[in-house]
């Protein structure tokens, strides 16, 4: 059975353009588990924004063994819709070079107070074939655009962090990065 | 109930009572400026034609006015939607006033495009409305 490695944060963050919709703000702060967020605005009813996209999670070969297995990519969204049944996702994707895999937006409402959600998990690649290679490449991440039903208001994304599950070479279960620290 | 044979005009009176957001209100005052007699047949063939016409327009009529139109002129709102979120959350929020062939178009712009939503639907974690969204 494959490990996963420790949960880590983006290194870098961007607004992208999606269909010339609205941009995100204090995209940086989506890049650690604090207090402060990244926001986009709804200027429109019934719209969706552009992307944040995520990268740079720093994984190395010292996390992911080269030629280790990938078995499975989980990653986690901090969010608030800051009340009840205002937004969602629209659209997300995992990131390299380029939109890859499953949209894995969820059509379940944001909650309205700060919440997580887990997409993928230890055996789910997200409809991606990804490498070792690809993951520890700095433009691997995740983008999101959020849809929204009413005008003039704001929601929250604390952070996005991602964890990878791999078998080493051969199919060897591997141990939890701590294990080796204990030793 | 507006129908494809309602003005332009009707429509404008419905969607301002509503509270219509600024974008679609000023596509529309466009469009009355071009044709004060427009009927909703030619006017939503503009609308779905129209690239720079805002798609979510179409999601926020059919939730907030879809029990004021006829079967004809939800038939062109649902030809609009091309985002396949916005698709199921109209299938989700919609559900008592759409047919059953509007569900079928709905649900061929997002199948196999959003399979954890579709998941939740499946399973019951996202169930559709069953009860008419207030105005």
């Amino acid at each position: 059975m494959a490990s996963p490695t420790d949960y880590r944060f983006a290194g870098t963050a961007a607004n992208v353009d999606r269909d010339s919709k609205t941009a995100w703000s204090s995209i940086d702060y989506a890049k650690a588990d604090d207090t402060n967020y990244a926001q986009p605005y709804s200027i429109y009813k019934n719209d969706y924004g552009d992307w944040l996209r995520l990268t740079n999670f720093g994984f190395t070969s010292t996390h992911i063994p080269e030629g280790a297995t990938i078995t499975g990519i989980e990653f986690v969204i901090c969010r608030d819709g800051r009340a009840a049944d205002r937004c969602n996702d629209s659209a997300l994707y995992l990131y390299a070079n380029g939109a890859v895999g499953n949209n894995l937006a969820s059509a379940t409402k944001w909650p309205s107070t700060e919440g997580t959600a887990t997409y993928g998990g230890p055996t789910d690649m997200c409809g991606t074939s990804l490498t070792q290679s690809d993951i520890v490449a700095n433009t691997f991440g995740v983008q999101l655009s959020v849809a929204w039903g009413a005008e003039g208001i704001t929601f929250l994304v604390d952070y996005i962090k991602i964890r990878i599950y791999f078998t080493e070479g051969g199919g060897a279960t591997v141990k939890p990065h701590y294990y080796y620290l204990q030793q | 109930m507006l129908t494809l044979k309602s003005t332009l005009k009707d429509l404008i009176d419905l969607c301002t009572t509503r509270n219509a957001c600024k974008e679609a209100q000023t596509w529309m005052a466009k469009e009355l400026e071009k044709d004060k007699s427009i009927t909703l047949d030619k006017l939503l063939a503009i609308y779905v034609d129209d690239v720079n016409a805002p798609e979510g327009w179409a999601a926020w009529n059919l939730e907030v006015n879809g029990k004021d139109f006829d079967s004809g002129v939800k038939d062109m709102f649902i030809a609009k939607i091309k985002n396949e979120m916005t698709a199921c959350q109209v299938y989700i929020k919609c559900a008592p006033v759409l047919t059953t062939a509007q569900d079928t178009t709905l649900k061929a712009v997002y199948k196999g495009k959003l399979p954890i939503a579709e998941k939740e639907l499946r399973d019951g974690i996202i169930t559709r409305a069953t009860a008419e969204v207030a105005p």
